[in-house]
């Protein structure tokens, strides 16, 4: 009666009427006698004892931890003060832009558009930064944290071929499920974990320097995937996988179609109408669980549109969701039921493309969970937990920004860009507590939007603004696409500059003025106007040979591997069909091996197009002079450097022949970097005067290592860069 | 509200009729699992859940932080101080679910409290008697009159500062039974549970208002004008042991209770 009577005279500032009256009961509780305070506990045990316990174990940990700070501080400060008593500098920030052009960087400097960068320059170093032979990000970024060059480090592209099967696998780590399982009826049970095994060979600067004792924060940089164990965080960047085990592959659900579509990048769902609700699926991994498995693992969900609204409310594992007409969801955990109770976790965001004529829904590839990962992704594992329950979920696969998608139509620019900056906000977060926590030592983070926007966006650069030194042919796609695009795209590739620029010049605000900021990109940009098809190439010129009277196919099919002499795979690769190696080799190890890659190096170098009658390909790579090191012997035996606006064609990638050696880039894809590495060198930056000449990404490892005053091992191929503050 | 309180006396004791067959750690346990259930209700709706998860991410990071950052001293103490903020911040958001949860808790602890707190009086065994008396002036006429199966061991003890007179009594067999008391010209009476029945067991009927009748349920209060203020029987405490650890039913009840939460939560949706 109380509690109403104080509604009825409540004003608006009152408390409200529940808080008054259970305000009310807490007070009676606590202050009446005796056997009401035996019921304190356990009414308030949810709330109080888990808070008690947190505070009880962190006080037991505080209390030990500074009881014992006093010795432990000692062997570290010993430690550390090794480390750093020869060191130049207590810290530096490395910035990686995967792909930062510096003709494009140049001039935006010019126009005024980089303050920032343009300080930089001006206070300390600007200078255009040597990239890898082949320059395509995973060898590059190897490079970079390994010093060496890649017949050192092993990777000489994102794909190498299966010498046995003539298939693709991912060059950088290798996952295979646990060797012994358990069968039971229909169940297949494994008896271990997975085997995920690096094939980047190499020690990266930062593992040297953990062992100095210089901690390292490692955010996201290219080919750490798995991640390897050192005195320092890190979180694995380019080649994590999605939970698929692919490089990324996206789902479209929509009621235009009624049959599945199965692509490489992406699988195409209809979906199944219910009632109101229509129901569709995410395929996840394959079921390896049941050995009559015929399909996938699924997480089922349904999407319910809402009348007039264009909005539609999508439900899965009990959670709603509501998303308007072009509008990505926040992360969402995929839960995929393979029987046992195994649960495979992941997460994705949807985009609702549309509600009306037909229901069309994106959704992400299904990224490993960093809350739970499935598989490592991160040094301690318990890294990418703390970064996902300081910030929320993130986008953990390496290729996250979904190029394929918009490649193939299935986003438009507006909803890839947007995802493109999603990410990226989720990067820059990690990276500023990177930065906060990494007081001394190293923090490194690379930063992929620049890379993956460029290549999507550069068909709206203005003739010459690629800077492909007046080469600028007419691209497929700008013709198709610009129409109607206003200048918002034209500002695109700008604007992710100015980005950038502004990044940096938060980062400057949070350093100390002795620190050594570096921005280095691995490659630069140009056009990809039009593709050459090098299966095509060695087909017509005898090298490769078809079955007789058969089409060709993806990834090789219906080659004649008895007599083929050579094979393209991949962005800038030719493999010699070598005996002994390859499991139908036709080539003879030695004076053969040596004369057929001289020839093709001659005979490519310089090839002309007939339509153009411009030189497609400028120079040409023979491994054996290219490559030093022990795994030269894994190194395409022909590494092609294409000229500005040409690259390998999307069949020529995928091991296929087809009509004509040259054809027109139709696709949003529209800038590459696959081409001769003297095109498209990288940017550096420093807040510090740089001195030398002929500055390369392999040099950062071993001017890493000379600032803090490591001896920089013999087997690195890059030099220490002279550097001063002033 | 009195009528209340007696409506949930005969819902419990119906509740507890249905159960009689399981031992009291297994009744025990069923109360534990729909306290659970109902906390989980309850935070799940008047809480702000995604508060709740933000705030214990953002204290699992802190946590988490201590250990990735050994080394960097300002991190661990900013991370220890963050902890803190944060495990405040957790409490507060716990609260209003708390606030809800408390009145239907007490209510239910007072009921099991009647149940699991006290056994009855040993057969065979002596126990007190103690009667609170509003003035000490009538001390010497208080008298007490046993049902059969109750006798007397000693003659009683008066205590006039306290006013209070004391009654060493032995059961003779297991049962309930009735005491009458005569004082001041007025009769009170106070039910005894003697024998290991598992049953109601008040040990306590006074005199007093509507939270005296909440905390004391089972037995109507004595009237409000009477001689007679409070009735106490000295009956011992009911034992739960397990693994040879003796311990009062708050423990287990307590424990079961938060690891049926911890199991159910996520049947429930709710962020503990």
């Amino acid at each position: 009666m109380s509690c109403m009577r104080n509604k009825e005279f409540a004003g608006k500032r009152r408390l409200p009427h529940w808080l008054g009256c259970a305000g009310l009961a807490l007070m009676l509780l606590l202050v009446l006698p005796a056997p009401a305070h035996a019921y304190v506990g356990p009414g308030a045990g949810f709330a109080v004892l888990s808070s008690f316990l947190t505070l009880l174990l962190a006080s037991v940990q505080a209390f030990f931890a500074l009881l014992t700070w006093p010795v432990r501080q000692i062997f570290r400060a010993r430690r550390r003060r090794r480390a750093y008593r020869r060191a130049r500098t207590d810290r530096v920030v490395i910035l990686g832009f995967d792909g930062m052009d510096p003709e494009l960087t140049e001039r935006y400097i010019r126009e005024g558009k980089l303050p920032n960068l343009a300080k930089l320059r001006e206070q300390g170093t600007f200078r255009p930064l040597a990239t890898t032979i082949p320059p395509i990000s995973p060898v590059a970024w190897s490079s970079f944290l390994t010093g060496v060059n890649p017949g050192k480090h092993n990777i000489y592209d994102f794909l190498a071929p299966d010498r046995q099967r003539y298939l693709p696998e991912l060059s950088s780590a290798r996952i295979r499920g646990s060797k012994r399982v358990l069968r039971i009826g229909r169940y297949v049970i494994p008896l271990g974990k997975p085997s995920i095994k690096p094939l980047r060979r190499g020690k990266p600067f930062w593992h040297y320097l953990g062992d100095a004792g210089v901690f390292c924060s490692v955010i996201r940089v290219p080919i750490t995937f798995p991640p390897e164990k050192f005195s320092g965080v890190l979180l694995s960047g380019m080649c994590v996988p999605d939970i698929q085990g692919t490089q990324g592959t996206f789902s479209y659900h929509t009621t235009r179609r009624e049959d599945r579509e199965t692509a490489s990048n992406r699988v195409v769902v209809p979906f199944v109408k219910n009632g109101k609700a229509f129901h569709s699926y995410i395929p996840g991994p394959p079921d390896t669980l049941r050995a009559d498995a015929k399909e996938e693992l699924r997480a089922h969900f349904t999407v319910k549109p809402l009348a007039g609204k264009r909005k539609a409310q999508l439900q899965m594992n009990g959670k709603k969701i509501e998303l308007s007409e072009g509008e990505y969801s926040e992360w969402a955990e995929v839960e995929f039921s393979a029987g046992l109770g195994v649960t495979v976790k992941g997460i994705c965001r949807f985009y609702l493309k549309s509600t009306q004529p037909e229901l069309e829904l994106y959704a992400t590839p299904v990224n490993i969970n960093p809350m739970n990962p499935a598989l490592p992704i991160s040094h301690p594992i318990s890294y990418s937990v703390y970064l996902a329950k300081l910030q929320g979920l993130y986008a953990t696969l390496g290729l996250a920004e979904d190029t394929w998608a918009l490649n193939d139509g299935f986003l438009d620019d507006k909803a890839f860009l947007e995802q493109c900056y999603l990410i990226h906000d989720e990067r820059e977060r990690m990276f500023f507590d990177a930065l906060e926590k990494t007081r001394q030592g190293v923090c490194v983070c690379v930063f992929d939007i620049t890379d993956r926007v460029q290549h999507m966006f550069w068909r709206y650069l203005k003739d010459g603004e690629g800077s492909n030194g007046g080469h600028v042919h007419s691209h497929g796609y700008v013709q198709a696409a610009s129409a109607g695009e206003g200048e918002e795209s034209e500002l695109v590739i700008e604007k992710l500059y100015q980005r950038m620029d502004a990044l940096i010049g938060r980062t400057v605000e949070k350093m100390e003025k002795d620190s050594l900021l570096l921005i280095v990109s691995d490659h630069g940009f140009k056009s990809f106007e039009r593709g050459v098809n090098l299966n095509t190439w060695l087909h017509q010129n005898g090298y490769l040979a078809l079955k007789e009277g058969a089409a060709s196919g993806d990834w090789f099919e219906d080659v004649d591997w008895t007599r083929t002499r050579a094979y393209a795979l991949g962005l800038n690769g030719i493999y010699l069909n070598l005996k002994g190696r390859e499991s139908s080799g036709t080539v003879e190890p030695g004076e053969e091996e040596k004369s057929l890659r001289s020839e093709l190096c001659a005979k490519l170098e310089g090839l002309s197009d007939p339509a153009t009658s411009q030189a497609a390909i400028r120079r040409t790579f023979n491994s054996m002079q290219a490559f030093t090191g022990p795994y030269r012997e894994n190194a395409p035996d022909v590494v092609i450097g294409f000229g500005a606006g040409y690259r390998a064609s999307w069949d020529s990638a995928q091991g296929r022949v087809t009509k004509e050696v040259f054809e027109v880039n139709a696709k949003a894809w529209s800038g590459d970097h696959c081409i001769d590495p003297e095109l498209v060198p990288g940017v550096l930056f420093s807040n510090w005067k740089i001195g030398g000449e002929k500055h390369a990404i392999t040099d950062v490892a071993p001017t890493l290592l000379d600032l803090f005053g490591l001896k920089v091992p013999g087997h690195m191929d890059g030099k220490v860069w002279p550097s001063s503050r002033e | 509200m009195t009528a209340l309180f007696s409506w949930m006396d005969k819902a419990f004791d119906v509740l507890f009729g249905l159960l009689r067959a399981l031992p009291p750690f297994a009744v025990l346990a069923v109360f534990s699992v729909a306290t659970a259930v109902l906390a989980l209700v309850v935070v799940r709706w008047t809480s702000d859940q995604q508060a709740i998860r933000r705030v214990k991410d953002r204290i699992g990071a802190h946590v988490l932080e201590v250990r990735l950052f050994p080394d960097q001293l300002r991190v661990v103490l900013r991370a220890y101080l963050s902890l803190f903020g944060h495990t405040l911040l957790y409490l507060r958001y716990s609260l209003r679910p708390l606030l809800f949860m408390t009145l239907p808790l007490l209510l239910l602890f007072v009921q099991m409290e009647g149940y699991f707190g006290r056994a009855g009086a040993p057969v065979g065994r002596d126990f007190l008697v103690r009667v609170t008396l509003r003035q000490a002036d009538g001390l010497a006429e208080v008298s007490l009159r046993l049902p059969p199966g109750l006798t007397q061991q000693a003659p009683a003890v008066r205590i006039a500062a306290e006013r209070e007179v004391d009654w060493r009594l032995r059961a003779e067999r297991a049962g309930a039974s009735e005491i009458q008391l005569s004082a001041g010209g007025g009769e009170a009476s106070k039910r005894i549970v003697a024998g290991e029945e598992f049953t109601r067991i008040v040990a306590v009927r006074e005199s007093g208002g509507l939270w005296t009748r909440m905390i004391h349920p089972g037995e109507a209060t004595l009237p409000a004008g009477g001689a007679v203020e409070k009735i106490e029987i000295e009956y011992p405490a009911r034992v739960f042991s397990l693994w040879g650890w003796e311990m009062d039913w708050l423990i287990p009840y307590l424990a079961v209770t938060l690891l049926a939460a911890l199991l159910l939560k996520g049947v429930f949706g709710t962020e503990l």
